[in-house]
């Protein structure tokens, strides 16, 4: 579904993905882990499409068709989307008025959807993140990117500003409308309670803007939370500490 | 409805409703508010009215000048809302509408107005409103303009008497188009309330200036401005200048006012929801505008 090969991207002039390979099967989930700012939300805006983030090498594909150069609001058309971490507050515009803009589900088909009627109602009369809580941006951003129908969604630190109580309701709920689906997902996390929850398919580790591992997300985790991500600068550019489990079917190219 | 000159008037119970023109030989103190007009209608409502009441000035004709002078009185006690558009039927007529409005609430009565300008880009529209508002009159007024003449000026005046309440949104789209307003409150009587809102979206071409006045004399008056831009071109201006005058130490008078732009961050995030830039720019205006 998606595929990435050997991308790399700038930013005001500064390298910071390198190489970047990664292949991601219709119905999946991926994981992606990595330090702070070791370039794992660069790469999710690089899939879909932030202008600001240049592509110096490298091809991007998408269900066969090369997105590299693609607009952001097309490579939505094309089932591409994203949760944002901290997404913006906009003033003015209701969140109602939003989904009804951008969705293409019924609006009482996607409150039935997220089974918080009461809350759903009283947050779509408010304006787009402003003064919303940690768990009301998230579930604003889950109704927008279930109102999109999304083929392929990214999950940008979903688990950032969520207690569990929390960041379990919410994976629920994806895991009710994404789970043995054809929709394929990229979780971008440092943390582990959301890997628990969603079982991904495969990890992939990104250490100063490289995919320097990818494996089973139970070995791969395990070893990052017994020896921290350093463990995985060592194994950069070397046989990685953690090859020793097979990768699900489902794996990238890249295999540890 | 007046459509260029011709005007059509369905009666309403317990409206009286009339040519301006025929109403002062009717009612010679008519001159008092109006002294010379030469078209416009003559409202005046005596009881409530449940429906809203509807008002209508179009300009159908290349060239037409229309100069419509309104009264528009409610007797004491009487509530009502009035719906008025103002509109060119096509974009390039380039018409004038130059229109005075009386409005006399007396004591107790209550009116919502919503009125809607949609004019064509080669219009020339100039309005003045006067409003008096007995003891505890409450006006509500509403005014939008969605698709801006090539010149448009709007100067409102406002006399408020003891318990008095007036609050006016003017909220104007502007595109290749100056853009004048004048707003002057006069809250003369005690604990009278005057609140001006004004919301000024400036696209391309455009240049925009808002002169607010609040004048705060009665015993306990309040009076707020809140002054908004939006300045979406380079190509634009937006002069914001209100004003606030007390005559009284225990007035109060407050203002917010600010100008800015919509951000790219803001932007970006709507077009990963699918949204081209145009479809993310109307939605924030037509919310900026309408809130």
């Amino acid at each position: 579904m998606l595929k990435i090969e050997n991308v790399t991207v700038k930013y005001l002039d500064k390298e910071i993905l390198k190489n970047v390979d990664l292949k991601i099967e219709k119905g999946t989930i991926h994981a992606l882990l990595g330090p702070n700012a070791t370039g794992k939300s660069t790469l999710a805006k690089v899939i879909m499409g932030f202008p600001q983030y240049k592509v110096t090498s490298g091809t991007i594909y998408f269900e066969g068709k090369d997105i590299t150069n693609l607009p952001m609001e097309e490579r939505v058309k094309l089932g591409i989307t994203m949760v944002f971490q901290d997404p913006p507050a906009i003033k003015n515009v209701k969140l109602r008025e939003l989904l009804e803009k951008i969705s293409k589900v019924p609006m009482d088909e996607l409150i039935g959807k997220t089974k918080l009627n009461n809350m759903v109602e009283e947050l779509l009369e408010r304006e787009v993140n402003v003064n919303f809580s940690g768990g009301e941006k998230k579930l604003s951003e889950l109704l927008q990117v279930l109102s999109l129908k999304p083929k392929f969604l990214i999950l940008d630190e979903l688990d950032s500003g969520l207690d569990l109580v929390n960041l379990r309701k919410i994976t629920f709920l994806i895991k009710d409308e994404f789970l043995n689906s054809e929709t394929s997902l990229l979780i971008i996390t440092h943390r582990g309670e959301i890997l628990h929850f969603l079982e991904p398919h495969v990890a992939h580790v990104m250490v100063d803007g490289e995919i320097v591992c990818s494996g089973d997300w139970r070995y791969v985790w395990k070893v990052i939370a017994t020896e921290g991500y350093e463990k995985c600068r060592e194994c950069r550019g070397r046989t990685p500490l953690f090859a020793k489990r097979s990768p699900s079917k489902h794996s990238s190219d890249r295999k540890c | 409805m007046q459509r260029d000159h011709q005007v059509n008037i369905l009666p309403i119970e317990n409206v009286e409703i009339l040519k301006i023109t025929d109403a002062i030989k009717k009612y010679p103190w008519i001159k008092e508010h109006i002294p010379k007009p030469v078209e416009g209608y003559f409202m005046w409502i005596k009881k409530t009215i449940k429906i809203p009441l509807s008002g209508c000035f179009i300009i159908a004709s290349p060239g037409t000048k229309q100069k419509p002078a309104n009264l528009l009185i409610l007797e004491e006690n009487v509530k009502a809302t009035l719906r008025t558009i103002c509109a060119a039927e096509l974009p390039d007529l380039a018409g004038s509408h130059t229109g005075f409005t009386k409005i006399v609430l007396k004591k107790k009565s209550q009116l919502n107005i919503e009125h809607v300008h949609r004019w064509g880009k080669r219009d020339t529209v100039i309005t003045s409103l006067n409003v008096l508002l007995h003891p505890h009159a409450r006006l509500k007024y509403d005014y939008r303009s969605l698709e801006a003449p090539k010149k448009l000026s709007i100067i409102t005046k406002a006399e408020l008497l003891d318990n008095a309440s007036f609050s006016l949104t003017t909220a104007v789209d502007a595109e290749n188009s100056n853009i004048t307003t004048k707003e002057v409150f006069s809250l003369t009587g005690a604990k009278s309330r005057g609140e001006i809102k004004l919301r000024f979206v400036g696209r391309d071409s455009s240049y925009v200036k808002a002169l607010s006045k609040i004048l705060g004399l009665g015993n306990e008056a309040v009076g707020h401005l809140d002054c908004q831009g939006l300045l979406l071109s380079d190509s634009s201006y937006i002069d914001l200048i209100p004003e606030l005058v007390s005559r009284n130490k225990t007035v109060m008078l407050t203002h917010e006012a600010s100008i800015g732009r919509i951000s790219e961050e803001v932007l970006l995030y709507l077009r990963s929801r699918g949204l081209t830039e145009e479809e993310a720019i109307n939605l924030i205006v037509t919310g900026f505008l309408t809130k």
